[in-house]
């Protein structure tokens, strides 16, 4: 092993490596920040770049464009309450409330910190439990998966809103979402209406982008309408004006206090979201918000959740990015890539003659080495742009608001639309963001919404595909030793989470 | 009226038009109509738990939220929807560029902005930098329409 490790150092820390890894930290970062833009469309532009470079620079790229593209989405997330990446709604929930008190430094430093930290305790799970988790992993067929799947869907909407049955509502609008467009079994059209544009069904990057952003615009501007109207407009703009960067550049500090009051957050967080990433597919948006909804429920002040809590922005970032490391392990001890970004690295690897699987470690240990040493650089080289990338990028914030709103819309429409570059994708954001507004006047949680739509096609076909290999016996989801533990779980959580709520209410 | 009858109302009504309406006329068969349908009942008995609450609520004379769903303010602010849903249906048309910089104009007269020099500014600024950069950095082309 040491021998390897040595032979995988000596690969790597070559200048043309290190150089390959920083660029693609920062242009993974810089296509993070822009909403709709991901890392993985930065992975799909590079790819072809791969070709010319050698085995190790092209993979130190695409694994630099993941961590900085990942670590990016949450940079508009804080600013304007778009998340650049989908994943990164989760961090719109308590980072934007702090640009909007003027403190936006501190919580892209939060972001950075915990994002950083989280990705590189993910690596090491990765580099030193790879071939146990993978023996794991495999045992999950579609009973399991059905379990896993009802126990977050239950979990969260019982945690995630102060009225459980609320919550409820948001899980299954967010699954009926889930349903239009064509059926996985039968291939026929779904709840279309005759707009054949919805074969596909919603796609996510329009919903998120509606939901979050365009609606927050409009109820800022229905905030801004009736301040004018009541005559104390100059009052509040002057306000938001003493708390922003001109007057108190302190707030834009993150002290080592704070930070370490965050740490048991950053660890119980990074804990969840490795082992949401262990499972493929189920994805960063449901680790970042378990760990989100977890970090509320143990927390001293659940009631700073929303309005800017430095422990928000921990577990969203660190459970985001938790799952990073793990979601890697499929790929590199079966072969199996976890999620879209583990299929285009694997895409890469297979550029480079190099073909992941059980074997791997054998004939090319030294390079699966050289991989965990790239992550674990791309990490720093995370730390390091990222500092110097945020201190510039949070000056935007201070300027007047109707820049601010025209700009928001503006990268609304870019957002939606660049994903599939079609601008229905644009109508369905606008829609979306109509009842993003209606929903937040009845108290609907929009996160959870949208990792029940996230969720719900998943659930569905693993659910039908249980009752296929069982002949239709239901009993198959108690007879699985790993799917009987989670509706146990299930029914655990929600026993205690409202218990728990009703002390909290009582006290 | 308190807000669980209004939500718990507003949900049952949705069902309503989804059982009657959407599923028969909507889905083919009815194994295809079985998952979407489960999802209908369980939240029309979500909406049924939260009509009793308010009920409930109404009778032991609970805290009633006075808010209403639209009032001078937001329908004043969900103006800004027919106007975003012009801009979109006229970027195909007059092209990308050339309509988010008048459309940058009025959405900023809009949110309250006066001095003409910011405004013009901004609108040119603001479709330059995105051609630059998504258009030309990373060459995604957007609808090009009868002028740019």
């Amino acid at each position: 092993m040491l021998e390897q490790l040595l032979s995988g150092l000596n690969m790597v820390l070559v200048p043309e490596n290190l150089l390959w890894a920083g660029l693609g930290v920062a242009f993974g970062m810089i296509l993070g920040s822009i909403p709709g833009l991901t890392d993985n469309m930065g992975i799909v532009l590079m790819l072809p770049f791969t070709y010319y470079l050698g085995p190790i620079a092209g993979i130190a790229l695409l694994m630099g464009l993941t961590k900085g593209g990942n670590f990016g989405g949450s940079i508009p997330a804080i600013l304007f309450n778009i998340p650049g990446t989908p994943q990164a709604m989760v961090t719109c929930i308590d980072g934007h409330p702090l640009t909007k008190q003027g403190k936006s430094g501190k919580a892209l430093k939060q972001a950075l910190f915990s994002s950083v930290m989280a990705d590189a305790c993910s690596d090491l799970i990765l580099i030193f439990l790879a071939a146990p988790v993978a023996m794991i992993a495999l045992k999950i067929g579609p009973p399991e998966y059905t379990s896993i799947i009802i126990f977050s869907l239950i979990v969260i909407s019982v945690a995630a809103s102060d009225k459980p049955l609320r919550g409820l509502v948001a899980v299954v609008l967010g699954l009926l979402l889930g349903t239009v467009g064509t059926d996985p079994e039968f291939g026929t059209t779904r709840l279309i209406f005759h707009v054949i544009d919805l074969a596909d069904g919603f796609h996510i990057m329009p919903m998120v982008i509606g939901m979050l952003a365009f609606s927050e615009v409009l109820l800022q501007l229905e905030q801004q309408i009736m301040n004018r109207l009541r005559k104390r407009f100059s009052e509040i703009q002057a306000e938001v004006f003493k708390n922003g960067d001109v007057i108190n550049p302190d707030y834009h500090r993150l002290s080592w206090k704070e930070f370490r009051g965050t740490l048991p957050t950053i660890f119980r967080s990074t804990g969840i979201g490795a082992a949401i990433g262990i499972i493929p597919g189920i994805g960063t948006t449901v680790g970042s918000y378990l760990s989100y909804i977890m970090a509320k429920q143990y927390s001293k002040h659940p009631e700073k959740f929303g309005n800017g809590a430095l422990e928000g922005i921990a577990a969203a970032e660190a459970g985001n990015n938790a799952v990073n490391g793990p979601n890697l392990i499929p790929l590199v001890t079966l072969g199996i890539p976890g999620n879209l970004a583990a299929a285009l690295i694997l895409g890469g690897f297979m550029i480079k003659g190099l073909v992941p699987g059980p074997t791997f470690m054998q004939t090319n240990g030294d390079m699966l080495y050289a991989l965990f040493i790239i992550l674990l650089l791309s990490n720093f080289f995370t730390l390091l742009i990222g500092y110097f990338y945020i201190k510039r990028v949070r000056k935007v914030t201070s300027i007047p608001k109707f820049y601010l709103f025209t700009g928001i819309i503006v990268f609304s429409v870019i957002g939606s639309y660049v994903s599939y570059a079609s601008l229905f994708d644009v109508y369905v954001m606008l829609v979306f963001g109509i009842l993003g507004y209606l929903l937040t006047k009845f108290k609907i949680n929009l996160p959870t919404i949208i990792v029940a739509f996230f969720l719900g096609p998943m659930l569905e076909s693993k659910f039908r595909q249980s009752l296929s290999i069982s002949g239709d016996d239901a009993t198959v989801f108690l007879t699985k030793p790993i799917s009987l533990t989670f509706l146990i779980l299930t029914i655990a959580a929600v026993f205690f989470l409202l218990k728990r709520k009703k002390k909290l209410m009582t006290d | 009226m308190n807000d669980e009858l209004k939500l718990g109302s507003a949900i049952l009504a949705c069902c309503c038009f989804m059982w009657f309406y959407a599923i028969p006329n909507h889905i083919k068969g009815p194994q295809a109509a079985l998952y979407p349908k489960s999802l209908i009942i369980a939240m029309a008995m979500i909406s049924l738990m939260i009509l009793i609450k308010g009920i409930r609520s109404r009778k032991n004379g609970g805290q009633e939220e006075k808010w209403t769903l639209l009032n001078e303010a937001s329908v004043k602010a969900l103006l800004v929807v027919p106007i975003m849903a012009v801009y979109i249906f006229l970027i195909d048309i007059v092209g990308f560029y050339t309509i988010t910089f008048v459309f940058i104009i009025l959405f900023m007269l809009c949110f309250g902005a006066r001095r003409p020099l910011s405004i013009c500014l901004y609108s040119a600024l603001l479709p330059a930098i995105i051609y630059l950069v998504i258009g030309k950095l990373l060459s995604f082309p957007f609808p090009a329409g009868i002028l740019f």
